[in-house]
């Protein structure tokens, strides 16, 4: 690790002005410390924002504003969003391990970096690390990587349970910025890589996330469900969050997402539109799927999360449309 | 089971004692090796290859030694102004000796985290950031990786004229084609292991020490103090006297520290160079890339088997990938074929092991080195019942050995005694309840979903008593006061032997266990032992210990009697308390006798040695084996390929239990050890040589979540030792793949396929049932 400055912002207005003079941003420190351990991150200078009172649960009209400091622990607890947002306490649940989730935060999460093998390698060619530098993993060991959203550039996933849940639940990102506040639907934060994969989302310098808006509960039935290789602390190799509504034997209403699928979290309006107003049957199941995967493309090793993400996805809208 | 009678009433062995040493660890004041700190110490970070194979073009280490905080970086040539004979001269084959490239790479390097520099600076820190200033320019080629490459392309170690490491078959057999070209069935595959790493929470480490007299002292992460001082002393020349190898705290060996490998000689010629204390504390890449590995092997196996169902005969290649610097050319992965019969009637056994030269991390010994002859076995019968129309449990009723059948000569030569194969089965099948287990199966199947049971059989050889193997020693005194001290060649990396051998101790003295202390850990103390290694501590260890409290305790009846004017064998020792058979109004202590040894020689009997101590070196048998049957029953998912396990039975024979939570211990451990090889862990390369698990999110290990509770169930066969003790350490890592595996394809039998190559993950199950 590299010799670093660390200031504590005391408050939001202290946090931008610190980014504003090139500072980088730690909350938790779960993903920063370990890129700057391996020296993929090396800042000069940090302004933590652990102090600047952004770690409040609040009611915001029918839904909820979640600072952008709650720990994913606090936040999978909150009686409220167990109560009307289970899909997302699941999610996080699903995630890390407690320690971690005791210390990464809400907003932090949203921006972590993918685990491609090759970007923690700086022996190894990756366009998101180094611009320009190639991609190792399009012809190396590619078994964690997307199947969907890829570009020439880059094939890696953004790894994430929580941004998968809060893309199926209509989200909405606050911040922060040189250039006043904006309202950002997770559905528009995370990039896809294209030919520039250094920018994960669409955050600009000195650009801070306030908070996390949940819009009014849906009220459906809520699962998310996450394959992945041992039963805790693991990273998804597909996972799939499903909020369903149910009436008179038909699908009314759908959100899905899927994480580890794609280079961002996945949501596709297609896949939704297949299903809505129809009966739940293996066929409309294996029929979404489809539409879903019709784009995808395997680069190897990550070919079985084609065949696997089509099983979860009719295991998941099975458990979720049973009577 | 034991040659004297005990006298005392408490007895120790068999309880479920609290282990000494947990309090102390389970509150953080347990000493691991980033805990010593020696005055003066500088920090090691090595400078490692990121290539598999190819030529040094440039080495440059002018920029590191420029930055402040530097003390020095050494290449090959420095390191080799000390002549350090790096082999093995413990483990290697004879006239086989390990491949010599220098503790740094000199002109080439073999595999990637092959160490070509080293630096020594006043942090740890800095010397990472010197690593990083050294530049290194290699003309890559061509890495040899995999067993099939080793056999065709050219040597890695360019001395050498091929990839072979050792070959060795148990010579021509004809006859055996026949029975297979006769046989009613005959059932092949070839079973592929997967590449693991030991894993301990502590990675190698060690602080060495050198001082000024040309004497050297090395705090080390370690499995035998005194093995790794011996070992050290022979690669650099010196007396034994001159090395001193201290181990406190060690968090897990499992063969990764049976002594000291390249890397730990490079950091000990480094201090000696220097003339400093240098401490070097492994990172988890390091650990991954350079620490060693097992379980790179392969076995094809035919068996043949009658209209009956009994076996006939059994034909095996067993091939070994040992990586390009190897702990030793010889591993205890030899024992692979002659163990594969297992305990079952073979008649007739054809076998040839072969071991290859790889670039790739060495092979190093990692608990039940041998597992592949179980887990072939094993797997094998069930795919022979299912090819066959058996009954898995039936087709090993027919062929295994019970009590009643030994002593028994397995067809690979070893004697079969003191244990009970046959029994512990039935005991595993009963605790199972089969035919209750077979109506839930059915059940569930029909609700889509899929159950299954997997059952194992194997042979543990433990206490394998060769060459340096071949004793412990252990010194008890009891002090003036009564206390007791023993000092013991064993050697604990969480073994719980500081307990055990109190247990053993306090019962054959007659003592209370508390005023037991036992002392390992310093190869200045007590004369040499070989340690922790081939599941050897409780029978050789527990066998010294009680040989030497033995020779102490008649030495405290005779001076008992004398002082009280009775017969040796009339005197009783219970709790410390010693009392006289037949004199009632005696009542003395062990304390009172201990100040008549050292303090009142008047009152000794004649010519007796002053004091109350003793030694003896214990030699055990050549073998001692102990045996298991596992039974696990599973759940997979068939739509995501999810492993769940519901049930585990370990029934168990490991003789006469000292401390059953140790034992009970020794066994989850290495059960969760073979799940994590099952499900999870693989030290995966790529074809150009790069390792492609480097931290822990690569690498998995086993959670809380994935295992289950383990029941136990106890046989007690005791060994012919003098404790009645047998080995327990490798058994649970070699059994318990075949029984998970077993439970998988059983689950996924329906769907007609085999399900032996692991690891047994989500995506390999998916794709495998979309074939």
């Amino acid at each position: 690790m590299k010799p670093f400055a660390l200031d504590h912002a005391a408050s939001p207005d202290a946090a931008l002005a610190a980014l504003g003079k090139g500072a980088t941003a730690i909350a938790g420190g779960t993903n920063l410390i370990d890129l700057m351990k391996l020296q993929i991150a090396t800042p000069e200078r940090l302004v933590s924002i652990r102090r600047t009172g952004l770690d409040r649960i609040a009611p915001d009209g029918d839904g909820l504003r979640i600072g952008a400091l709650v720990t994913n622990a606090d936040c999978a607890a909150d009686p409220r969003v167990r109560q009307d947002w289970p899909l997302l306490s699941q999610a996080i649940l699903a995630g890390a391990s407690p320690q971690l989730r005791n210390r990464a935060t809400t907003g932090g999460n949203l921006c972590q970096r993918t685990r491609c093998g090759y970007f923690y390698d700086t022996t190894q060619a990756c366009n998101k690390r180094e611009a320009g530098s190639g991609c190792a993993a399009r012809d190396g060991f590619n078994r964690i990587h997307a199947v969907l959203g890829t570009s020439d550039a880059c094939i890696a996933t953004y790894p994430g349970d929580m941004a998968v849940a809060l893309l199926a639940l209509d989200a909405v990102v606050l911040t922060q910025g040189p250039y006043g506040p904006r309202q950002i639907p997770l559905a528009m934060f995370h990039r896809e890589p294209g030919d520039d994969p250094t920018r994960d989302n669409v955050l600009q310098p000195g650009e801070l996330i306030t908070a996390v808006r949940l819009p009014a509960p849906t009220g459906g039935r809520q699962i998310y469900r996450k394959v992945r290789d041992r039963a805790s602390y693991a990273f998804a190799l597909v996972s799939v969050a499903v909020d369903l509504t149910m009436e008179e034997g038909r699908i009314a209403r759908c959100a899905l997402a899927f994480g580890s699928l794609g280079t961002v979290p996945w949501r596709d309006p297609a896949v939704e539109e297949v299903l809505i107003g129809q009966e739940p049957s293996p066929a409309l199941f294996a029929r979404a799927a489809e539409v879903l995967l019709h784009h995808a493309r395997g680069f190897g090793a990550n070919d079985f999360k084609i065949p696997l993400a089509a099983r979860a996805l009719a295991a998941t809208l099975a458990q979720a449309t049973k009577v | 089971m034991s040659e004297h009678p005990i006298a005392t009433g408490a007895r120790f062995v068999g309880k479920r004692i609290q282990r000494k040493e947990d309090r102390r660890l389970l509150t953080g004041r347990g000493t691991y090796i980033d805990d010593v700190v020696v005055a003066g110490m500088l920090h090691a970070a090595f400078v490692r290859s990121n290539v598999a194979r190819g030529q040094i073009l440039r080495l440059d280490i002018a920029q590191a030694r420029a930055l402040p905080g530097v003390f020095a970086v050494y290449i090959a040539a420095d390191l080799d102004q000390l002549g350090c004979q790096p082999g093995n001269p413990v483990f290697d084959m004879p006239g086989c000796p390990s491949p010599d490239n220098g503790l740094l790479a000199r002109t080439d390097v073999r595999f990637v985290g092959d160490p070509v520099a080293i630096v020594l600076a006043t942090t740890r820190a800095i010397a990472e950031d010197a690593v990083a200033l050294v530049e290194v320019d290699y003309r890559a080629e061509a890495p040899v990786i995999g067993i099939a490459a080793a056999q065709t392309m050219p040597p890695v170690h360019p001395h050498l004229p091929d990839n072979l490491v050792n070959a060795m078959d148990s010579g021509r057999d004809d006859e055996i084609d026949a029975i297979f070209a006769s046989a009613a069935h005959v059932v092949e595959d070839t079973i592929r292991n997967c590449r693991q790493a030991h894993m301990p929470m502590e990675t190698r480490g060690l602080v060495a020490a050198p001082d000024g007299t040309g004497e050297l002292t090395v705090h080390a992460a370690c499995q035998s103090p005194h093995l790794s001082a011996l070992h050290i002393a022979t690669a650099f020349n010196m007396n034994q006297h001159q090395v001193r190898v201290i181990g406190k705290d060690v968090g897990g060996g499992f063969g990764l520290k049976m002594s000291p490998q390249r890397d730990d000689m490079a950091v000990i010629a480094a201090a000696i160079l220097a003339g400093r204390p240098v401490k070097w504390i492994e990172d988890r890449l390091e650990n991954l890339i350079a620490g060693g590995q097992s379980r790179e092997d392969q076995m094809s196996v035919r068996l043949a088997f009658d209209a009956d169902h009994r076996l006939l005969a059994a034909d095996v290649e067993y091939d070994c990938d040992f990586g390009a610097y190897p702990y030793a050319t010889q591993s205890s992965a030899s024992l692979v074929t002659p163990m594969f019969p297992g305990p079952y009637r073979l008649p007739r056994y054809r076998w040839k092991a072969k071991g290859w030269y790889t670039n790739t991390s060495g092979l190093v010994p990692y608990r039940g080195p041998w597992m592949l002859e179980m887990f072939a076995r094993e797997a094998m019968f069930d795919v022979a019942a299912r090819e066959m129309g058996a009954d898995s449990i039936e087709l090993r009723r027919k062929n295994i050995i019970g009590k009643p059948d030994q002593p028994f000569q397995t067809a690979a030569g070893f004697v079969l005694a003191d244990i009970s194969p046959r029994e512990t089965m039935e005991l595993a099948v009963s605790a199972i309840d089969v035919p209750a287990f077979r109506r839930d199966q059915a059940h569930a199947r029909e609700q889509g979903r899929y159950l299954g049971l997997g059952l194992a059989n194997g042979i543990e050889p433990t206490t394998v008593s060769f060459g340096y193997f071949a004793s412990d020693m252990a010194h008890v005194r009891i002090e003036a006061n009564g206390r007791v001290t023993a000092m013991t060649t064993t050697f604990s990396q969480g073994h719980g032997t500081v307990t055990s051998l109190a247990q053993v101790i306090a019962e054959r003295l007659g003592v209370p266990f508390e005023d037991v202390t036992v002392v390992e850990g310093d190869s200045s103390q007590i004369g040499f032992g070989s340690g922790a290694g081939g599941s050897r501590q409780a029978v050789a260890g527990g066998g010294a210990a009680i040989k030497a409290s033995d020779l102490l305790r008649e030495k405290i009846q005779r001076i008992a009697a004398h002082a009280y004017n009775a017969s040796p064998e009339a005197v009783r020792i219970e709790n410390g308390v010693i009392t006289i058979e037949g004199a009632p109004e005696v009542r003395s202590s062990v304390a009172e006798i201990a100040q008549i040894a050292y303090v009142a020689p008047d009152r000794l009997p004649h010519d007796m040695e002053m004091g109350l101590e003793s030694q003896y070196r214990y030699r055990p048998p050549p073998m001692v084996l102990a045996n298991a049957t596992h039974a696990c029953i599973c759940e997979v998912d068939v739509e995501t390929g999810k492993v769940s396990i519901l049930r585990w039975v370990a029934g168990s024979d490991c003789g006469e239990l000292i401390n059953p939570a140790i034992v009970e211990g020794q066994i989850a451990g290495g059960v969760v050890q073979g799940i994590g090889g099952v499900l999870f862990e693989h030290l995966r390369y790529d074809e150009d040589g790069q390792p492609l698990a480097v931290t822990l999110k690569d690498y998995l290990l086993p959670t809380g979540l994935d295992v289950p509770r383990i029941e136990y169930q106890h046989m007690c066969t005791p060994s012919s030792t003098p404790g009645g003790f047998k080995g327990v350490g490798e058994g649970g890592a070699m059994i318990s793949p075949p029984t998970l595996v077993n439970a998988i394809a059983d689950a996924l039998a329906p769907f007609g396929k085999r399900w032996l190559n692991m690891p047994l993950s989500p995506d390999r199950i998916v794709c495998a049932l979309e074939q």
